[in-house]
């Protein structure tokens, strides 16, 4: 403490010195902009410079690693080459059978863009009126159901996905051909929710949910999910089921459009009906 | 020792409001801006106590800058030359004793070393305020310039003040 004060009384002058003078360049950097501007630009040279250096030096440790992730990169490079692609975009094949008639016709699709955090949520492909997408056409995956083509332009589609508000798909349970109607709460990606149009309806956890048919879009039999819980409101005698979905929304990457050759037929009898009633 | 304090204080005060009223409104050019508020740190009294020396000129230059909108500018230049005056008087006395209640002016030091000093002291405080301002290298041989002249009117202004005070009281 001695050796302190005596410290402090010789030097007492160059520490004052030092104290404001180093307070009037602490006020000339903070309150004159160029000034702060030229030192902020002065450390970064510094900083960058240093850091540069470091880097150049420790980049020689992570080599090894480097050359994997380079040859993973190759070899995902080298598979997206035109050679490495079967082309299938169209693929048609007619066959002259006159007991079968082709009716569905399946476009390949890559998804560009996904959400499933959102209460109303929309996917996009990278296909369009150019690979003969139209408005309407459903949309699955090689796991089940995904939803409903809502706006084509011309290379490109957007699709409503099962997970939205807007979303209705006649389904069924394939056990005991009870029909229904599947929508979304919002509140979990994984579970949809379906109604079920037969009062008492012999519903057991684990029964297997697929589409109707009933629909112009989409073809019968598509997985939908697996029942997971069954909800009975008192005094209803319609369940309503939690329908576990087989489709993962948050992996999803490739799609199939459906046409329906059979659409434009179907409708005009359809309205031919109407018109008839 | 009453009366020399006012005195001093004053003198704070005339070459505070004789710089930032008069000198820095003039705008004679950015090449040439005497600064002659300095001589407030340069005439004080050589018993002045060093920390006292430090605290003046730190005070003198926040008010300078809080007139000139430069916050810590002038600051840090006049605290420089208030850190390097004691040093400075020692080397220009040559051994000669001083009576300590005076002031360093040119009346006492003589005329010679009396430009010698003030000459000094301007160009530390010049170099260090105009390197400050400008705050980068590229054309420094125009802050040199700057600097050199800056002094030069400085030093031409400080020296005619002191043949109008100084010497008419004789």
């Amino acid at each position: 403490m001695n050796t302190l004060v005596r410290f402090l009384k010789r030097f007492h002058f160059v520490l004052l010195f030092l104290l404001l003078e180093g307070i009037a360049l602490t006020l000339l950097v903070q309150n004159n902009r160029y000034q702060a501007r030229q030192v902020r630009h002065f450390y970064n040279e510094v900083t960058g410079f240093i850091f540069g250096e470091y880097s150049s030096l420790t980049e020689y440790f992570s080599l090894r690693r480097t050359n994997l992730e380079l040859s993973a990169e190759n070899a995902r490079l080298r598979s997206q080459i035109t050679q490495s692609y079967q082309i299938n975009d169209r693929k048609l094949f007619f066959v002259n059978d006159t007991t079968y008639r082709l009716q569905y016709e399946y476009i390949q699709a890559k998804i560009i863009k996904n959400s499933t955090t959102k209460r109303n949520n929309y996917l996009m492909v990278n296909k369009g009126a150019n690979h003969g997408i139209e408005a309407g056409m459903a949309v699955i995956s090689p796991n089940g159901v995904v939803g409903v083509v809502k706006v084509v332009s011309t290379n490109f589609s957007s699709i409503l996905s099962l997970l939205h508000s807007d979303s209705r798909l006649s389904a069924k349970l394939k056990r005991g051909n009870f029909s229904g109607s599947i929508h979304w709460n919002g509140k979990s990606s994984g579970i949809a929710q379906m109604t079920v149009e037969q009062q008492h309806a012999d519903v057991q956890i684990g029964d297997t949910i697929i589409t109707s048919g009933y629909s112009l879009d989409f073809p019968e039999g598509i997985f939908i999910g697996t029942v997971s819980a069954i909800r009975t409101k008192p005094g209803d005698n319609f369940p309503v089921l939690d329908v576990k979905l087989s489709t993962n929304f948050n992996t999803l990457e490739h799609v199939y459009v459906v046409r329906n050759l059979a659409k434009d037929e179907l409708k005009t009898l359809l309205q031919q009906h109407l018109n008839d009633e | 020792m009453n009366n020399r304090i006012t005195k001093n204080i004053l003198r704070f005060a005339l070459f505070l409001l004789l710089q930032v009223l008069l000198i820095d409104r003039m705008h004679i050019s950015s090449m040439v801006t005497p600064y002659i508020y300095i001589l407030a740190i340069l005439l004080l009294p050589f018993n002045t106590p060093k920390w006292l020396l430090l605290m003046s000129a730190f005070i003198l230059g926040f008010f300078v800058d809080i007139f000139s909108g430069t916050m810590g500018l002038n600051m840090a230049a006049t605290v420089l030359i208030a850190f390097v005056r004691p040093r400075l008087l020692n080397s220009i006395a040559f051994g000669q004793s001083f009576d300590s209640d005076d002031s360093p002016n040119m009346k006492v030091l003589g005329a010679d070393r009396f430009i010698s000093y003030a000459l000094i002291m301007i160009l530390i405080h010049h170099t260090a305020l105009i390197l400050l301002e400008v705050f980068r290298w590229n054309e420094f041989g125009t802050t040199l310039l700057r600097i050199f002249y800056c002094s030069v009117a400085t030093l031409v202004l400080v020296v005619l003040t002191q043949l109008l005070f100084v010497f008419r009281k004789e």
